[in-house]
Protein backbone atom coordinates (compact mmCIF):
# COMPACT_ATOMS: atom_id res chain seq x y z
CA UNK A 1 0.00 0.00 0.00
CA UNK A 2 1.67 3.36 -0.61
CA UNK A 3 1.59 6.62 1.34
CA UNK A 4 -1.14 8.22 -0.11
CA UNK A 5 -3.70 5.43 -0.27
CA UNK A 6 -2.70 4.86 3.65
CA UNK A 7 -3.67 8.58 3.96
CA UNK A 8 -7.15 8.25 1.57
CA UNK A 9 -7.94 5.05 4.56
CA UNK A 10 -6.67 7.27 7.45
CA UNK A 11 -8.92 9.66 6.69
CA UNK A 12 -11.48 7.73 5.66
CA UNK A 13 -11.56 5.89 8.77
CA UNK A 14 -11.52 9.64 10.91
CA UNK A 15 -14.19 10.41 9.02
CA UNK A 16 -16.32 7.27 9.66
CA UNK A 17 -15.29 7.62 13.55
CA UNK A 18 -16.24 11.41 13.69
CA UNK A 19 -19.58 10.40 12.04
CA UNK A 20 -20.10 8.21 14.81
CA UNK A 21 -19.30 9.87 17.90
CA UNK A 22 -21.33 13.15 16.02
CA UNK A 23 -24.25 10.98 15.85
CA UNK A 24 -23.80 9.31 19.22
CA UNK A 25 -23.63 13.20 20.19
CA UNK A 26 -27.00 13.98 19.14
CA UNK A 27 -28.70 10.88 19.99
CA UNK A 28 -27.64 11.92 23.45
CA UNK A 29 -29.01 15.20 23.43
CA UNK A 30 -32.14 13.81 21.68
CA UNK A 31 -32.49 11.68 25.38
CA UNK A 32 -31.43 13.87 27.56
CA UNK A 33 -33.86 16.86 26.00
CA UNK A 34 -36.59 14.22 26.00
CA UNK A 35 -36.02 13.51 29.21
CA UNK A 36 -34.50 15.42 31.46
CA UNK A 37 -35.48 18.98 29.96
CA UNK A 38 -38.96 20.15 30.57
CA UNK A 39 -40.65 23.04 29.74
CA UNK A 40 -38.56 25.11 27.25
CA UNK A 41 -40.98 25.62 24.96
CA UNK A 42 -41.45 30.01 25.32
CA UNK A 43 -44.04 32.34 24.83
CA UNK A 44 -43.70 34.26 21.12
CA UNK A 45 -44.08 37.82 20.37
CA UNK A 46 -47.96 36.48 18.39
CA UNK A 47 -48.95 36.20 22.16
CA UNK A 48 -48.18 39.62 23.20
CA UNK A 49 -48.62 41.46 20.29
CA UNK A 50 -52.20 42.57 18.75
CA UNK A 51 -49.81 43.48 15.11
CA UNK A 52 -47.42 42.71 13.44
CA UNK A 53 -44.22 43.71 13.66
CA UNK A 54 -44.25 47.25 11.93
CA UNK A 55 -40.77 46.73 9.98
CA UNK A 56 -38.75 50.34 9.65
CA UNK A 57 -35.74 48.83 7.74
CA UNK A 58 -34.95 45.31 6.10
CA UNK A 59 -31.94 45.07 3.56
CA UNK A 60 -30.59 41.89 2.69
CA UNK A 61 -27.07 41.62 1.29
CA UNK A 62 -25.47 44.90 3.04
CA UNK A 63 -22.18 45.63 2.94
CA UNK A 64 -19.94 45.32 5.59
CA UNK A 65 -20.17 49.12 6.80
CA UNK A 66 -24.12 48.98 7.24
CA UNK A 67 -23.84 48.16 10.50
CA UNK A 68 -22.41 52.26 11.17
CA UNK A 69 -24.74 53.72 9.31
CA UNK A 70 -27.79 51.22 11.39
CA UNK A 71 -26.96 52.15 15.32
CA UNK A 72 -26.14 55.79 13.83
CA UNK A 73 -29.92 55.95 12.89
CA UNK A 74 -31.02 54.00 15.47
CA UNK A 75 -28.93 54.40 18.04
CA UNK A 76 -30.88 57.47 19.69
CA UNK A 77 -33.86 56.23 22.40
CA UNK A 78 -37.04 57.05 20.59
CA UNK A 79 -38.79 57.13 23.03
CA UNK A 80 -36.56 59.85 25.19
CA UNK A 81 -38.56 62.09 27.01
CA UNK A 82 -41.53 60.32 27.97
CA UNK A 83 -42.60 60.78 31.57
CA UNK A 84 -44.49 58.34 33.09
CA UNK A 85 -45.72 57.94 36.78
CA UNK A 86 -44.00 54.90 38.24
CA UNK A 87 -45.95 52.31 41.32
CA UNK A 88 -45.45 52.86 44.40
CA UNK A 89 -43.96 49.80 44.86
CA UNK A 90 -40.97 50.25 42.42
CA UNK A 91 -40.52 53.80 43.95
CA UNK A 92 -40.03 52.25 47.68
CA UNK A 93 -37.62 49.69 46.28
CA UNK A 94 -35.85 52.22 44.51
CA UNK A 95 -35.47 54.40 47.91
CA UNK A 96 -34.30 51.00 49.37
CA UNK A 97 -31.70 50.58 47.44
CA UNK A 98 -30.40 54.20 47.68
CA UNK A 99 -30.21 53.79 51.69
CA UNK A 100 -28.59 50.56 51.19
CA UNK A 101 -25.82 51.64 48.41
CA UNK A 102 -25.85 54.85 51.06
CA UNK A 103 -24.71 52.85 53.73
CA UNK A 104 -21.90 50.10 52.02
CA UNK A 105 -20.31 53.25 50.97
CA UNK A 106 -20.39 54.97 54.51
CA UNK A 107 -18.96 51.36 56.09
CA UNK A 108 -16.45 51.30 53.10
CA UNK A 109 -15.41 54.78 54.62
CA UNK A 110 -14.92 52.76 58.41
CA UNK A 111 -13.14 49.73 56.69
CA UNK B 1 -52.76 38.84 58.87
CA UNK B 2 -54.65 35.60 59.67
CA UNK B 3 -58.26 34.95 58.37
CA UNK B 4 -60.14 33.11 60.95
CA UNK B 5 -63.32 30.81 60.72
CA UNK B 6 -66.29 32.59 61.57
CA UNK B 7 -67.76 29.58 62.94
CA UNK B 8 -64.96 28.36 65.44
CA UNK B 9 -61.72 31.14 64.84
CA UNK B 10 -59.75 28.33 63.89
CA UNK B 11 -57.25 29.08 61.22
CA UNK B 12 -58.44 29.47 57.72
CA UNK B 13 -56.19 27.63 54.44
CA UNK B 14 -56.69 28.09 50.87
CA UNK B 15 -57.76 24.96 48.55
CA UNK B 16 -57.28 25.57 44.76
CA UNK B 17 -59.07 22.52 44.05
CA UNK B 18 -62.35 23.81 45.56
CA UNK B 19 -60.89 28.09 45.41
CA UNK B 20 -62.36 28.20 48.49
CA UNK B 21 -61.39 29.05 52.01
CA UNK B 22 -61.44 25.94 54.71
CA UNK B 23 -61.57 25.59 58.05
CA UNK B 24 -58.78 22.52 59.15
CA UNK B 25 -60.77 22.46 62.53
CA UNK B 26 -64.49 22.32 61.93
CA UNK B 27 -64.03 22.26 58.23
CA UNK B 28 -66.18 25.28 57.33
CA UNK B 29 -65.73 26.71 54.12
CA UNK B 30 -65.90 30.16 52.59
CA UNK B 31 -65.28 32.12 49.27
CA UNK B 32 -62.29 34.61 49.60
CA UNK B 33 -64.24 37.42 48.40
CA UNK B 34 -66.95 36.71 51.15
CA UNK B 35 -64.52 36.75 54.00
CA UNK B 36 -64.85 40.22 55.85
CA UNK B 37 -61.85 42.13 56.35
CA UNK B 38 -62.74 44.07 59.57
CA UNK B 39 -59.62 46.75 59.40
CA UNK B 40 -60.57 47.32 55.54
CA UNK B 41 -59.52 50.55 55.90
CA UNK B 42 -56.55 50.55 57.60
CA UNK B 43 -55.61 47.88 54.53
CA UNK B 44 -56.40 49.52 51.90
CA UNK B 45 -52.65 50.05 50.80
CA UNK B 46 -51.28 47.31 53.01
CA UNK B 47 -51.33 43.63 54.15
CA UNK B 48 -49.11 42.05 57.18
CA UNK B 49 -46.60 39.55 56.15
CA UNK B 50 -43.82 37.90 57.84
CA UNK B 51 -40.78 37.77 56.41
CA UNK B 52 -37.93 35.30 56.64
CA UNK B 53 -34.69 35.77 55.24
CA UNK B 54 -32.73 33.02 54.06
CA UNK B 55 -28.93 33.74 55.38
CA UNK B 56 -27.38 31.38 52.26
CA UNK B 57 -28.60 32.94 49.26
CA UNK B 58 -30.01 35.98 50.73
CA UNK B 59 -33.74 35.53 49.33
CA UNK B 60 -36.85 36.95 51.62
CA UNK B 61 -39.53 34.81 51.97
CA UNK B 62 -42.94 36.13 52.90
CA UNK B 63 -45.64 34.10 54.83
CA UNK B 64 -48.85 34.98 56.03
CA UNK B 65 -49.28 33.81 59.83
CA UNK B 66 -50.71 30.73 59.09
CA UNK B 67 -47.57 29.20 57.49
CA UNK B 68 -44.26 29.54 59.51
CA UNK B 69 -41.17 28.90 57.42
CA UNK B 70 -38.50 25.98 57.52
CA UNK B 71 -36.14 26.44 54.55
CA UNK B 72 -35.26 28.23 51.81
CA UNK B 73 -37.93 27.76 48.80
CA UNK B 74 -35.28 28.90 46.51
CA UNK B 75 -32.20 27.21 47.61
CA UNK B 76 -33.73 24.39 49.88
CA UNK B 77 -31.12 25.50 52.96
CA UNK B 78 -32.53 24.79 56.04
CA UNK B 79 -30.92 28.29 57.11
CA UNK B 80 -33.58 30.48 57.57
CA UNK B 81 -34.74 32.95 59.79
CA UNK B 82 -37.22 35.74 61.11
CA UNK B 83 -36.30 38.52 60.31
CA UNK B 84 -39.15 41.20 60.61
CA UNK B 85 -43.27 41.69 60.75
CA UNK B 86 -43.61 43.58 57.73
CA UNK B 87 -46.44 45.82 56.12
CA UNK B 88 -46.30 45.28 52.01
CA UNK B 89 -47.97 47.10 49.52
CA UNK B 90 -50.76 45.39 48.03
CA UNK B 91 -50.43 43.78 44.79
CA UNK B 92 -53.16 45.25 42.04
CA UNK B 93 -54.45 41.14 41.07
CA UNK B 94 -53.40 38.09 41.48
CA UNK B 95 -53.81 34.12 39.77
CA UNK B 96 -55.42 32.28 42.75
CA UNK B 97 -53.81 28.49 42.63
CA UNK B 98 -55.34 26.40 40.85
CA UNK B 99 -53.26 23.21 40.67
CA UNK B 100 -53.13 21.25 44.04
CA UNK B 101 -49.79 20.24 45.41
CA UNK B 102 -50.43 16.63 44.99
CA UNK B 103 -51.55 17.22 41.09
CA UNK B 104 -48.11 19.64 41.30
CA UNK B 105 -46.47 16.30 42.28
CA UNK B 106 -48.34 13.93 39.90
CA UNK B 107 -47.02 16.00 37.03
CA UNK B 108 -43.48 15.91 38.38
CA UNK B 109 -43.56 12.18 38.68
CA UNK B 110 -45.19 11.68 35.21
CA UNK B 111 -41.64 13.43 34.18
CA UNK B 112 -39.80 10.36 35.75
CA UNK B 113 -42.67 7.78 34.57
CA UNK B 114 -40.28 5.10 32.13
CA UNK B 115 -37.53 7.66 32.89
CA UNK B 116 -33.98 5.80 32.62
CA UNK B 117 -32.18 8.65 32.94
CA UNK B 118 -33.14 10.58 36.01
CA UNK B 119 -31.43 9.10 39.75
CA UNK B 120 -34.27 6.94 41.19
CA UNK B 121 -33.54 8.49 44.55
CA UNK B 122 -35.11 11.88 43.29
CA UNK B 123 -38.53 10.41 42.85
CA UNK B 124 -38.20 9.10 46.65
CA UNK B 125 -37.76 13.34 46.94
CA UNK B 126 -40.60 14.18 45.02
CA UNK B 127 -43.05 14.38 48.48
CA UNK B 128 -45.24 17.26 49.58
CA UNK B 129 -42.61 18.18 52.60
CA UNK B 130 -40.78 19.00 49.38
CA UNK B 131 -42.86 20.61 47.34
CA UNK B 132 -43.33 24.49 48.72
CA UNK B 133 -46.57 26.62 47.00
CA UNK B 134 -45.05 30.34 46.36
CA UNK B 135 -46.95 33.66 44.64
CA UNK B 136 -44.10 35.39 42.71
CA UNK B 137 -44.40 38.74 42.24
CA UNK B 138 -44.86 40.23 38.11
CA UNK B 139 -45.19 43.17 36.95
CA UNK B 140 -47.92 43.09 33.79
CA UNK B 141 -46.93 45.68 31.26
CA UNK B 142 -48.25 47.13 28.29
CA UNK B 143 -45.02 48.96 26.23
CA UNK B 144 -43.62 50.79 23.02
CA UNK B 145 -40.78 48.23 21.20
CA UNK B 146 -37.92 49.51 19.04
CA UNK B 147 -35.29 47.30 17.72
CA UNK B 148 -32.62 47.25 14.98
CA UNK B 149 -30.42 44.18 14.20
CA UNK B 150 -27.28 43.47 12.27
CA UNK B 151 -27.21 39.96 11.25
CA UNK B 152 -25.83 37.29 8.96
CA UNK B 153 -26.11 34.46 7.29
CA UNK B 154 -25.00 31.75 5.14
CA UNK B 155 -25.80 31.49 1.71
CA UNK B 156 -25.17 29.21 -1.15
CA UNK B 157 -22.65 30.52 -4.11
CA UNK B 158 -22.55 27.89 -6.97
CA UNK B 159 -20.72 25.24 -5.02
CA UNK B 160 -19.48 27.68 -1.97
CA UNK B 161 -21.39 28.91 0.69
CA UNK B 162 -20.60 32.46 1.66
CA UNK B 163 -21.73 34.40 4.74
CA UNK B 164 -23.86 38.05 3.84
CA UNK B 165 -25.05 40.02 6.13
CA UNK B 166 -28.56 42.17 6.66
CA UNK B 167 -29.96 44.85 7.82
CA UNK B 168 -33.23 44.80 10.17
CA UNK B 169 -35.18 47.09 12.19
CA UNK B 170 -38.86 47.70 13.32
CA UNK B 171 -41.32 48.53 16.13
CA UNK B 172 -44.08 46.88 17.79
CA UNK B 173 -46.37 47.41 20.72
CA UNK B 174 -46.95 44.88 23.41
CA UNK B 175 -50.02 43.93 25.63
CA UNK B 176 -49.99 41.90 28.72
CA UNK B 177 -46.35 41.09 29.14
CA UNK B 178 -45.13 39.39 32.93
CA UNK B 179 -42.28 40.47 33.85
CA UNK B 180 -40.89 38.42 36.88
CA UNK B 181 -40.44 40.99 39.69
CA UNK B 182 -38.21 38.99 41.80
CA UNK B 183 -34.66 39.42 41.31
CA UNK B 184 -34.04 36.13 43.21
CA UNK B 185 -35.70 34.68 40.45
CA UNK B 186 -33.94 34.27 36.98
CA UNK B 187 -35.66 35.95 33.86
CA UNK B 188 -34.49 32.78 31.91
CA UNK B 189 -36.71 30.50 33.98
CA UNK B 190 -39.25 32.28 35.12
CA UNK B 191 -39.85 32.47 31.03
CA UNK B 192 -40.21 28.95 30.98
CA UNK B 193 -43.18 28.60 33.11
CA UNK B 194 -45.30 31.00 31.27
CA UNK B 195 -48.13 30.90 29.50
CA UNK B 196 -50.26 32.45 32.70
CA UNK B 197 -54.12 33.20 31.84
CA UNK B 198 -54.76 36.65 32.89
CA UNK B 199 -58.44 35.73 32.39
CA UNK B 200 -58.12 33.70 35.77
CA UNK B 201 -56.82 36.36 37.95
CA UNK B 202 -58.57 38.35 40.74
CA UNK B 203 -58.50 41.42 42.64
CA UNK B 204 -55.82 41.15 45.46
CA UNK B 205 -56.89 39.67 48.67
CA UNK B 206 -55.03 38.55 50.77
CA UNK B 207 -56.90 35.52 51.71
CA UNK B 208 -55.71 33.58 48.89
CA UNK B 209 -52.43 33.65 50.57
CA UNK B 210 -53.34 31.66 53.25
CA UNK B 211 -50.88 27.96 53.35
CA UNK B 212 -48.75 29.29 50.59
CA UNK B 213 -45.68 31.53 50.44
CA UNK B 214 -45.10 34.43 48.41
CA UNK B 215 -42.80 37.37 47.69
CA UNK B 216 -42.44 40.62 47.01
CA UNK B 217 -41.30 42.54 43.91
CA UNK B 218 -37.89 43.90 44.80
CA UNK B 219 -36.96 45.41 41.72
CA UNK B 220 -36.75 49.51 40.80
CA UNK B 221 -38.20 50.94 38.17
CA UNK B 222 -34.86 50.86 36.12
CA UNK B 223 -35.02 47.16 36.67
CA UNK B 224 -37.92 46.63 35.65
CA UNK B 225 -37.32 48.56 31.80
CA UNK B 226 -34.01 46.49 32.13
CA UNK B 227 -36.25 43.33 32.67
CA UNK B 228 -38.85 44.21 29.83
CA UNK B 229 -36.09 45.44 27.09
CA UNK B 230 -34.73 41.58 27.60
CA UNK B 231 -37.73 39.97 27.50
CA UNK B 232 -38.93 41.71 24.09
CA UNK B 233 -35.35 41.11 22.69
CA UNK B 234 -35.52 37.30 23.40
CA UNK B 235 -39.34 37.37 21.59
CA UNK B 236 -38.44 40.02 18.54
CA UNK B 237 -34.81 38.13 17.96
CA UNK B 238 -36.79 35.06 17.51
CA UNK B 239 -38.95 36.68 15.30
CA UNK B 240 -36.64 38.66 12.88
CA UNK B 241 -34.32 35.55 12.70
CA UNK B 242 -37.19 34.64 10.59
CA UNK B 243 -37.39 36.84 7.57
CA UNK B 244 -33.63 36.54 7.07
CA UNK B 245 -33.34 33.66 4.19
CA UNK B 246 -30.69 32.09 5.17
CA UNK B 247 -28.87 29.25 6.70
CA UNK B 248 -26.90 29.64 10.27
CA UNK B 249 -28.89 33.31 10.66
CA UNK B 250 -27.42 34.78 13.46
CA UNK B 251 -27.37 38.35 15.54
CA UNK B 252 -24.17 40.17 15.19
CA UNK B 253 -25.21 42.74 17.29
CA UNK B 254 -28.42 44.91 18.14
CA UNK B 255 -29.72 47.68 19.66
CA UNK B 256 -32.92 48.10 21.41
CA UNK B 257 -35.34 50.23 23.29
CA UNK B 258 -38.81 49.98 25.51
CA UNK B 259 -41.27 52.57 26.66
CA UNK B 260 -43.52 50.76 29.31
CA UNK B 261 -46.88 52.44 29.84
CA UNK B 262 -48.26 54.52 32.90
CA UNK B 263 -49.88 51.33 34.22
CA UNK B 264 -47.59 48.47 34.65
CA UNK B 265 -50.07 46.00 37.03
CA UNK B 266 -48.28 44.61 40.21
CA UNK B 267 -49.68 40.96 40.18
CA UNK B 268 -48.87 37.55 42.67
CA UNK B 269 -48.64 34.46 39.88
CA UNK B 270 -49.14 30.68 41.53
CA UNK B 271 -45.84 28.41 40.99
CA UNK B 272 -45.10 25.14 43.21
CA UNK B 273 -41.33 24.98 43.93
CA UNK B 274 -39.68 21.68 44.24
CA UNK B 275 -36.59 21.98 46.12
CA UNK B 276 -34.16 18.92 46.66
CA UNK B 277 -30.34 18.03 46.41
CA UNK B 278 -28.77 15.82 44.50
CA UNK B 279 -24.83 15.04 44.92
CA UNK B 280 -24.69 17.83 47.37
CA UNK B 281 -26.02 20.39 44.59
CA UNK B 282 -29.41 22.15 45.10
CA UNK B 283 -31.69 21.98 42.37
CA UNK B 284 -35.58 23.64 41.90
CA UNK B 285 -37.65 22.39 39.49
CA UNK B 286 -40.69 24.70 39.11
CA UNK B 287 -44.38 23.96 38.33
CA UNK B 288 -47.18 26.67 36.83
CA UNK B 289 -49.65 26.74 39.65
CA UNK B 290 -51.97 27.64 37.34
CA UNK B 291 -51.51 24.85 34.23
CA UNK B 292 -49.40 22.86 35.71
CA UNK B 293 -46.54 23.30 33.49
CA UNK B 294 -43.24 22.03 34.36
CA UNK B 295 -40.30 24.11 33.73
CA UNK B 296 -36.47 22.97 35.12
CA UNK B 297 -33.61 20.27 34.42
CA UNK B 298 -33.52 17.04 36.33
CA UNK B 299 -29.91 16.09 36.80
CA UNK B 300 -28.83 12.59 35.01
CA UNK B 301 -27.28 9.34 36.35
CA UNK B 302 -23.82 10.13 34.83
CA UNK B 303 -22.87 6.07 34.21
CA UNK B 304 -26.35 5.34 32.05
CA UNK B 305 -25.55 8.18 30.09
CA UNK B 306 -22.22 6.97 29.59
CA UNK B 307 -23.81 3.54 28.54
CA UNK B 308 -25.87 5.13 26.22
CA UNK B 309 -23.46 6.82 24.55
CA UNK B 310 -21.41 3.57 24.30
CA UNK B 311 -23.91 1.61 22.89
CA UNK B 312 -25.15 4.12 20.46
CA UNK B 313 -21.42 4.53 18.96
CA UNK B 314 -21.04 0.64 18.57
CA UNK B 315 -24.53 0.63 16.74
CA UNK B 316 -24.05 3.51 14.44
CA UNK B 317 -20.33 2.07 13.59
CA UNK B 318 -21.68 -1.13 12.92
CA UNK B 319 -24.30 0.36 10.25
CA UNK B 320 -22.30 2.19 8.69
CA UNK B 321 -18.94 -0.59 8.13
CA UNK B 322 -21.75 -3.25 7.54
CA UNK B 323 -23.53 -0.65 4.73
CA UNK B 324 -19.87 0.58 3.73
CA UNK B 325 -18.44 -3.20 3.28
CA UNK B 326 -21.76 -3.77 1.03
CA UNK B 327 -20.90 -1.56 -1.23
CA UNK B 328 -17.31 -1.82 -1.41
CA UNK B 329 -17.90 -5.48 -1.96
CA UNK B 330 -19.55 -4.83 -5.57
CA UNK B 331 -16.63 -3.11 -7.40
CA UNK B 332 -19.23 -1.38 -9.85
CA UNK B 333 -21.70 -0.01 -7.45
CA UNK B 334 -18.58 1.31 -4.91
CA UNK B 335 -17.00 3.07 -7.90
CA UNK B 336 -20.31 5.13 -8.60
CA UNK B 337 -21.85 6.12 -5.49
CA UNK B 338 -17.99 6.12 -3.60
CA UNK B 339 -18.16 9.85 -3.92
CA UNK B 340 -21.59 10.41 -2.74
CA UNK B 341 -21.25 8.01 -0.03
CA UNK B 342 -17.86 10.32 1.27
CA UNK B 343 -19.92 13.58 0.94
CA UNK B 344 -23.30 12.09 2.65
CA UNK B 345 -21.04 10.76 5.81
CA UNK B 346 -19.41 14.24 5.93
CA UNK B 347 -22.55 16.06 6.17
CA UNK B 348 -24.43 13.69 8.63
CA UNK B 349 -20.71 14.16 10.30
CA UNK B 350 -21.19 17.42 10.71
CA UNK B 351 -25.16 17.91 11.10
CA UNK B 352 -24.67 16.03 13.91
CA UNK B 353 -21.99 17.60 15.63
CA UNK B 354 -23.03 20.97 15.40
CA UNK B 355 -26.75 20.01 16.30
CA UNK B 356 -25.55 17.72 19.27
CA UNK B 357 -22.90 20.20 20.58
CA UNK B 358 -25.62 23.15 20.50
CA UNK B 359 -28.18 21.17 22.47
CA UNK B 360 -25.90 19.34 24.94
CA UNK B 361 -24.79 23.30 25.66
CA UNK B 362 -28.22 24.34 26.21
CA UNK B 363 -29.13 21.46 28.35
CA UNK B 364 -26.48 22.04 30.87
CA UNK B 365 -27.00 25.65 30.66
CA UNK B 366 -30.31 24.91 31.84
CA UNK B 367 -29.50 22.06 34.24
CA UNK B 368 -26.89 25.03 35.61
CA UNK B 369 -30.14 27.29 35.87
CA UNK B 370 -32.11 24.85 37.84
CA UNK B 371 -29.22 24.16 40.44
CA UNK B 372 -30.68 26.51 42.50
CA UNK B 373 -27.20 28.08 43.67
CA UNK B 374 -26.45 29.38 40.14
CA UNK B 375 -29.69 30.94 39.94
CA UNK B 376 -28.96 33.52 42.16
CA UNK B 377 -25.19 33.82 40.65
CA UNK B 378 -27.01 34.02 37.09
CA UNK B 379 -29.81 36.59 37.86
CA UNK B 380 -27.31 38.73 40.72
CA UNK B 381 -24.50 38.91 37.56
CA UNK B 382 -27.44 40.14 34.59
CA UNK B 383 -29.10 42.42 37.08
CA UNK B 384 -26.28 43.90 38.31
Amino acid sequence: MNDSAFLMNAVFIGMLVFTGISITLFVVFKILNRFNNFGDSFCKMDDYAPRAIHFLRDIDDVPSNEKRFLFAEYGENPYEGRQHTIPEQLLKNAKKESIEEQFDQDMEKYT
Amino acid sequence: MAVLCSNCAGKLIFNPATQRLECATCGSSFRPEDVEDKNAELHSKYYDTRVYVCSHCGAEVITSDTEASSFCVYCGNPAIVFDRISKEYKPDGLIPFQVTKEEAIKNIKARFHRNPMVPKEIMGKCVPENIRGIYVPYWVINADYTEADYLSGEVKRGKSTVTKYYSRAGEITVKNVPIDGSKILSDDISRKLEPFYLEDSKTFDEDYLNGFYSNTSDMTYFDLKKSAAYRCHKMFADEIVKTVKAKNVKIQDSIYWVDIYDDPVYMMFPVWFFTFKYNDKPYTILVNGQSGKVAGTMPWQKNRVIALAVTTFVLVMTVIVLSILGVINNELLFASVAPYVLAGISLLGTYSFTRGIAGLRRIYKNLRLTQSEDIFKYVKKRQG
